[in-house]
């Protein structure tokens, strides 16, 4: 189980996390909404342990959680310079070491043997994304992995993490395509304002665009603007 | 680990390649000349054990603004600090083989005393902070891209040298490292290339673009250099003659850095086989008999610079 215990942080004067909680049963895909700058990024910058929460912690099985519990995709990746595919890879280590990174090319149509330098934005996506899967970590986050994927690749992604979910893994993926994670998730969660506005199991996800616009005066604004 | 070492080694070795049989070539004269200079006795500066302190402060600026930190602390998510230390200790082994053979033992305990402190403290550069960058309009002119942008990546290490190179002027030989190593900071400030469209702003022709942009680097160079001038040549007022034909070098290896960007200038792009000119313009520095030819590669680049860039302003 993971356990975020009154997280809070803040940038300066400008307090991000507010004694969040949240609680996510293992082996579940948990999706994370929520507005630009509503603390998406921080959390899992926290759960990463990239930056430290002014207060509260975070509990993996009861214990306080540890980077190697935790393979990440991040929304923009780095690479190395100069290197093939194959070889940035090869800096991943697998534990069990049946890693098979050809059946992975041929599956995402990547050409690992080529240099990075000549990858699209996609095919940087997808390599990024072997290297978690090697990594073979039980926590897996993936913050906006639909970005950039073509139709093909998305589709694989999602039957990739119904597949994980059944290995045992627990997933946080966070996205702005509502869509795909009532395909692919058990419980969404909404952050607003640095805390858990609402979490939303499956069967009510079909009212989570009616929560979030419900307060908006898009429409209103628009028509005085046009 | 030892995978990880090897990647680095090829991507050296590629960006080598990258950057040509002259650069590889000018490479190893100067790491011959450093050899030299640290192995034979010099009443010159710098002397061993302040060549070790350079490449300490070297290796504590390059590693705030390295970008890698995220991915190696997935990839070693415990033992992140011991492969930094680990990488300097290896890439500063042909430095550290010279001090060994001159039996500087103390130039290599300074060099690892930094190596460790740059790992322990583990600073990063923040550039978000809104202050910060308030500050910086105000230091800077709007348009001076190059400099707001560089300021915001290195201002740490910089400031951090500035304060140490007013501290310790009682020393007149001080002022021959650190403005050294000052300057070599300024050149990362030249690895982005801006789009044609910046390009062609303000200027009609290559030439008037290069002129005026080398115009208004140099003052803002000077400008920034000024103050540390000024207090060394107030403590040693007999050897500003000194000081004169030392900016110069300065200023030429700068120019020369700047115009090698504007020579190999392609939109938006990031000139990575910089990095190896970088190393050569910062050892250059310190090499005196290495001073001609960046005097002679400035009048070289000057024009291969103006030729690179004519087709953007007659398309």
């Amino acid at each position: 189980m993971l356990n975020f215990k009154g997280v809070s942080h803040d940038y300066g004067s400008n307090q991000v996390l507010k004694n969040l909680n949240l609680f996510l049963e293992k082996g579940e895909v948990h999706g994370l909404i929520g507005l630009n700058g509503s603390g998406k990024t921080t959390l899992l910058n926290c759960l990463y342990s990239f930056i430290k929460p002014s207060s509260g912690e975070i509990l993996w099985n009861g214990l306080r959680i540890k980077r190697k519990d935790i393979s990440f995709l991040e929304t923009q990746n780095f690479f190395y310079s100069n290197l093939t595919g194959r070889e940035f890879l090869s800096i991943f280590k697998n534990p069990k070491d049946d890693f098979d990174a050809d059946a992975w090319k041929d599956l995402l149509e990547l050409p690992i043997d080529e240099m990075i330098e000549s990858y699209s934005t996609g095919m940087k996506k997808k390599l990024a994304l072997m290297c978690v899967l090697k990594l073979d970590r039980p926590i897996i986050v993936l913050d906006e992995p639909f970005n950039g994927l073509d139709l093909e690749t998305n589709h694989i992604l999602e039957k990739l993490i119904i597949l994980l979910i059944k290995k045992g893994k627990t997933i946080i993926i966070t996205s702005h395509i509502l869509g795909i994670l009532h395909e692919v998730c058990d419980k969404i969660h909404w952050l607003k304002d640095g805390r858990i506005e609402r979490s939303f199991m499956q069967n009510e996800f079909q009212d989570i665009e009616n929560q979030l616009f419900k307060e908006s005066k898009v429409d209103e604004v628009l028509l005085r603007l046009l | 680990m030892k995978n990880l070492l090897q990647i680095r080694f090829l991507q050296i070795y590629r960006e080598l390649r990258k950057a040509g049989l002259w650069a590889v070539l000018v490479s190893l004269i100067i790491y011959a000349s450093i050899i030299i200079r640290i192995t034979k006795s010099s009443v010159l500066p710098p002397s061993p054990n302040e060549f070790a302190l350079i490449f300490g402060m070297l290796v504590f600026s390059i590693h705030s603004i390295r970008k890698d930190k995220r991915i190696l602390s997935v990839i070693f998510p415990e033992k992140q600090k011991f492969y930094y230390f680990l990488e300097y200790v290896v890439w500063s082994l042909p430095l550290i083989i010279p001090l060994l053979v001159h039996v500087d033992f103390i130039g290599i305990f300074l060099f690892y005393i930094c190596c460790l402190l740059t790992v322990i403290l583990d600073i990063s550069i923040n550039i978000g902070d809104k202050r910060k960058q308030v500050l910086l309009n105000y230091l800077f002119e709007k348009d001076n891209f190059e400099w707001l942008s560089g300021m915001r990546k290195v201002q740490y290490p910089i400031i951090i040298l500035y304060i140490f190179c007013l501290a310790i002027s009682y020393w007149h030989f001080a002022g021959f490292i650190c403005l050294g190593v000052v300057t070599f900071m300024f050149l990362h400030f030249y690895d982005e290339c801006e789009s044609s469209k910046v390009l062609t702003l303000i200027n009609e022709t290559s030439t008037s673009f290069i002129n005026e942009k080398l115009k208004k680097q140099v003052v803002q160079y000077l400008k920034f250099i000024a103050p540390i001038l000024l207090v060394y040549i107030f403590h040693y007022p007999d050897k500003w003659i000194f000081y004169l034909p030392l900016t110069i070098v300065y200023l030429a290896n700068y120019i020369l850095y700047i115009l090698n960007k504007y020579k190999s200038y392609e939109p938006n792009q990031t000139l990575r086989a910089n990095l190896v000119y970088v190393v050569i313009t910062f050892l250059g520095m310190f090499i005196p008999y290495l001073f001609p030819i960046s005097l002679i590669l400035v009048f070289i680049f000057y024009s291969k610079a103006i030729q690179n860039l004519k087709p953007y302003f007659h398309a």
